[in-house]
């Protein structure tokens, strides 16, 4: 029986390629193992009297062309077993603008897609081919999601993060 | 690693698809529109005991309900940043006569902003004690009549009958307007004044009409769309000058005088004493940057003097009229009462009224300067 759906995701799989997966049924999944949040804010430097600068994070409501914020996904095993194979997928909203550079993630290798979320790999084998046929290397405004991979299981009860920056544009 | 590549190349050309679709999405120069929700929707994947797990979407307060659309967006709110441009068109001086009605300036209105627009339109003189514009320091004269247009059908030429809009009505973000600035040249003016007038524009909200001028949101962001002034006066209005450069004719009247004879002494050092033949020559230059039309020369002769008909052309005409340097051409005419003749020289009781031709402009043209020659007797 276990053999038989394990196949049915083998063949699923495939038709699925570019959009997440959704195993249709596992046997070990306990409801709300993880739990998710996303939250966006901004970076809001501060000088108190004394002249000492704060620099803090700030819940963002409304946002600028040109403004830039921080995206923080945070997740926490809430189930009763080690969650592994961690990814955290987030797609580049199109009105934003991804910063080089800034995603970050404790223990985490990260990839990058610049089609839609078909395929990702590192910055450096990211390569546009042009309309003229000329091929170069990606630029951040080519990316289109970030992945996240966790190299280690996440116990129960621990929590981490990913993060990124986007600017409006 | 190769296997990855190879697929990345296969993906390649949908990947320019999107692509193309996200930069046409994005093409404001100005940037996303204000009042977008710009939401953010992280999905994690995992495995529990090596066997993979439902995808579980994010939420701005956490969720954790497993499967497809059971997490929500984090979202942000687009404010609006009010921006904009006013420039002249041209770079140079609009030439103007004085007197001219209607006379033109150019300007472009540019909604730098990410949010649909109205502007207000308005345009004032300048004087002495502002900036020069196009290198000409104001002189002074005002235009008549100062009113401001929207060019209507967008050809960038004024055109009264389409133009008539005087205030900016929705114009979109990263849009263009071409505005006029339109005087009566005063009558006054002189060749080589100018003046000079400024463009005006106040972002208004799109909504509203021309009633109250876009206000900026006071304090700190709220959770709607806040306006935000970011043009170059952090203000929501700005300006251009431009300006009007008066040519004009230059005339100036020189009247000299001769005595050719008198009854004692004949041609022979002739005096100006009673019945000696006096001869007037007035002479019209035209010094200034246009040629002069309907000059009419008038000169109301004294009652002492009784002018002498036929003295000119072989003793058949009473007026001699040299025109350019030279002269280039002469022209004879009779001073005959009322210009009954419509030669263009009258005697209409003592007023002697001579219109030579148009005056052109330069020292080498052949109707400039116009010399006028009559006699007449010292009573």
């Amino acid at each position: 029986m276990r053999k038989l759906i394990t196949l049915t995701v083998a063949v699923l799989g495939p038709m699925f390629c570019g959009s997440m997966i959704y195993a249709q049924e596992a046997p070990a999944q306990k409801t709300g193992a993880l739990d998710v949040q996303t939250v966006v804010q901004k970076v809001q430097t501060t000088s108190d009297t004394a002249g000492q600068s704060k620099t803090e994070l700030i819940p963002v409501e409304t946002a600028l062309p040109g403004d830039e914020v921080v995206y923080t996904v945070t997740f926490k095993n809430i189930g009763e077993e080690p969650a592994d194979n961690i990814r955290i997928t987030n797609p580049i909203p199109e009105q934003m603008r991804y910063v080089a550079g800034t995603a970050f993630g404790p223990g985490t290798e990260i990839v990058y897609s610049i089609d839609g979320g078909s395929s990702y790999a590192e910055p450096a084998a990211l390569i546009v081919k042009t309309d003229a046929g000329v091929e170069r290397p990606a630029q951040v405004d080519d990316y289109t999601h970030i992945r996240w991979a966790l190299n280690t299981p996440l116990e129960v009860g621990e929590q981490s993060f990913a993060r990124f920056r986007a600017v409006v544009r | 690693m190769r296997s990855v590549t190879t697929t990345l190349k296969r993906g390649i050309y949908a990947a320019l698809t999107l692509a193309a679709m996200m930069a046409a999405n994005n093409a404001l120069a100005a940037g996303t529109a204000s009042g977008t929700s710009i939401g953010n929707l992280a999905t994690i994947d995992y495995a529990v005991g090596g066997v993979g797990q439902l995808a579980i979407e994010s939420s701005p307060t956490g969720n954790s309900t497993p499967g497809a659309s059971n997490g929500s967006a984090t979202t942000f709110l687009v404010d609006n940043m009010v921006d904009l441009t006013v420039a002249e068109v041209g770079g140079a001086a609009t030439a103007v006569n004085p007197g001219q009605a209607a006379a033109v300036t150019t300007f472009a209105v540019t909604n730098s902003g990410n949010t649909t627009q109205d502007y207000a339109l308005s345009a004032l003189n300048l004087t002495s004690a502002d900036p020069a514009v196009h290198g000409n320091a104001d002189s002074d004269v005002n235009g008549n009549n100062l009113r401001v247009f929207v060019d209507g059908n967008a050809n960038g030429t004024y055109e009264a009958a389409t133009d008539t809009a005087t205030f900016i009505d929705q114009l979109a973000a990263d849009a263009s307007v071409t505005v006029f600035v339109v005087i009566d040249a005063p009558i006054g003016a002189v060749d080589a004044d100018v003046a000079n007038v400024r463009l005006v524009a106040v972002t208004h909200d799109a909504a509203t009409g021309a009633t109250s001028a876009t206000a900026e949101t006071a304090g700190a962001d709220t959770a709607s769309v806040d306006v935000v002034f970011a043009d170059a006066g952090r203000d929501g209005q700005e300006t251009a000058d431009d300006g009007y450069s008066f040519s004009s004719a230059d005339l100036t009247i020189t009247k000299t005088s001769s005595v050719i004879s008198d009854p004692f002494n004949g041609t022979t050092n002739p005096k100006a004493i009673p019945g000696a033949i006096v001869e007037y020559q007035i002479l019209v230059t035209n010094n200034g940057t246009v040629g002069a039309d309907g000059v009419l020369v008038t000169d109301v002769l004294s009652t002492d003097l009784a002018i002498l008909l036929a003295q000119y052309n072989g003793a058949t005409d009473d007026i001699e009229i040299r025109l350019g340097v030279g002269p280039a051409s002469t022209l004879f005419c009779s001073a005959d009462a009322g210009d009954t003749d419509s030669d263009g020289c009258g005697l209409t009781g003592a007023t002697l009224e001579i219109q030579p031709p148009g005056l052109s402009v330069g020292t080498t043209a052949a109707d400039n300067p116009v010399r006028i020659l009559f006699q007449a007797t010292i009573q």
